[in-house]
C-alpha cells in the first residue's frame, strides 16, 4: 500500500473510532435523548437494532440458497423485484437455530452502502427509549454476542435486551 | 450488444439455475457418455453445494463448445425449451453475496415469476 493509501486508511480508522465513541457517549450520557429500537427475539433471548438503521420488517418468504456462501448468509430473497441477501443471525451469534414459523421475520437493515435482510425468530416491538437506559455491554454476555453489541438494558417488559450493531454485523460479513 | 439472451433452465437439489444456450451444441443422455474417459464435468464439481451428497434425479449432459474446445457438463432436470429473456431483467447479486460469487461460475440472478434463478457461466466450467 502507498503511504497516501496507508495514511487514508489510518485516518479512516481514527474517524471510525471517533464516530463510535460519539455514538456510545450519545447513547449513554444524554438523558433526554430518545432513540427508537426494534426489539426481536432469538432462542428466548431479546435483542434490538437501532430503528435508524432499519428500512422495513418483512414477513418470511422462502430463501434461495446461493452455493458458495458461508453459513452466515442464508441466501437471497426477492423484495418487490429487488434481490436482497439474508443474514443468518443464529450462526453469527452462535445460538441454537429454530424452524421458521409464522412469527419469523426479515429485518431489512442498512449500514452505509450495504442493505440486507436479517432473519429473526420474531419481532416483538418497536420502542422509543431514553438513551441513558442503554448501558455498556455486560461482560457476562457470550463472546459471540459481545462482538456485535453496542450496549444493553432492561428495555422490554423487564427483559434484558442486547442492542446490536448492524454496522458491526455487516463489517464482519464483508471479506 | 444484444438485448436478449436465451437461457436453458435446470434445477439441482431444489435450486433453480440457468445458462446461456449459445455455447450449448447438444443435450445427450448421461448413458451415452459411459465410454468417454475425460471431458465430463458434473455440475456439483464446480459449484459448492452446502448439502451433500448432491443427488441427480434426471441428469442430462450438455455439450459445451467454444472454438475448438468442448466438454460435457452434466446437469439435472433441464427444461425442454430454452427461454429468451430481456437482459434488463437480470439482477446483480447483493453486495454480501456478490463477494462469494467471484471466481465461481455464478454471475447474476434472474427473477422468474416468484422464483430466483441463479445464472451460471458454462464457459468457466471447463475441466
Amino acid at each position: 500500500m502507498s503511504e497516501i493509501g496507508a495514511d487514508q486508511s489510518k485516518h479512516q480508522l481514527i474517524l471510525d473510532a471517533v464516530k463510535d465513541k460519539a455514538v456510545k457517549n450519545q447513547a449513554q450520557d444524554s438523558p433526554d435523548k430518545k432513540i427508537e429500537i426494534v426489539v426481536f427475539s432469538m432462542a428466548h433471548r431479546y435483542f434490538a437494532f437501532k430503528g435508524s438503521g432499519i428500512r422495513e420488517i418483512l414477513p418470511y418468504t422462502p430463501i434461495t440458497e446461493v452455493p458458495g456462501c458461508p453459513r452466515t448468509i442464508r441466501g437471497i430473497i426477492n423484495v418487490r423485484g429487488i434481490i436482497e441477501s439474508v443474514v443468518d443471525l443464529h450462526t453469527l451469534l452462535e445460538i441454537e437455530d429454530t424452524p421458521t414459523s409464522n412469527r419469523t421475520r426479515f429485518i431489512l437493515a442498512q449500514s452505509e452502502k450495504i442493505l440486507s435482510g436479517i432473519q429473526v425468530e420474531s419481532v416483538e416491538d418497536v420502542l422509543s427509549v431514553e438513551s441513558n437506559q442503554i448501558k455498556a455491554v455486560i461482560s457476562t454476555l457470550p463472546a459471540a454476542t459481545q462482538k456485535y453489541a453496542l450496549g444493553g438494558g432492561e428495555l422490554y417488559k423487564d427483559h434484558y435486551v442486547v442492542l446490536l450493531s448492524v454496522k458491526k454485523i455487516f463489517t464482519e460479513l464483508l471479506q | 450488444m444484444e438485448n436478449e439472451v436465451t437461457l436453458l433452465f435446470f434445477n439441482i437439489m431444489g435450486i433453480d439455475f440457468a445458462m446461456d444456450v449459445a455455447p450449448v451444441t447438444a443435450m445427450v443422455s448421461v448413458e451415452s457418455l459411459v465410454n468417454q474417459k475425460s471431458g465430463i464435468v458434473w455440475f456439483h464439481e464446480k459449484i459448492n453445494f452446502s448439502q451433500t451428497p448432491v443427488v441427480y434425479d434426471c441428469p442430462k449432459a450438455l455439450r459445451i463448445t467454444t472454438g475448438k474446445k468442448q466438454f460435457h457438463l452434466t446437469i439435472d432436470n433441464p427444461r425442454e425449451m430454452p427461454v429468451s429473456i430481456c437482459i434488463d431483467t437480470i439482477k446483480q447479486f447483493p453486495v454480501l453475496v456478490d463477494q462469494f460469487s467471484h471466481g465461481t461460475p455464478l454471475w447474476a440472478v434472474y427473477l422468474l415469476k416468484d422464483r430466483l434463478v441463479l445464472l451460471v457461466d458454462a464457459l468457466t466450467m471447463f475441466p
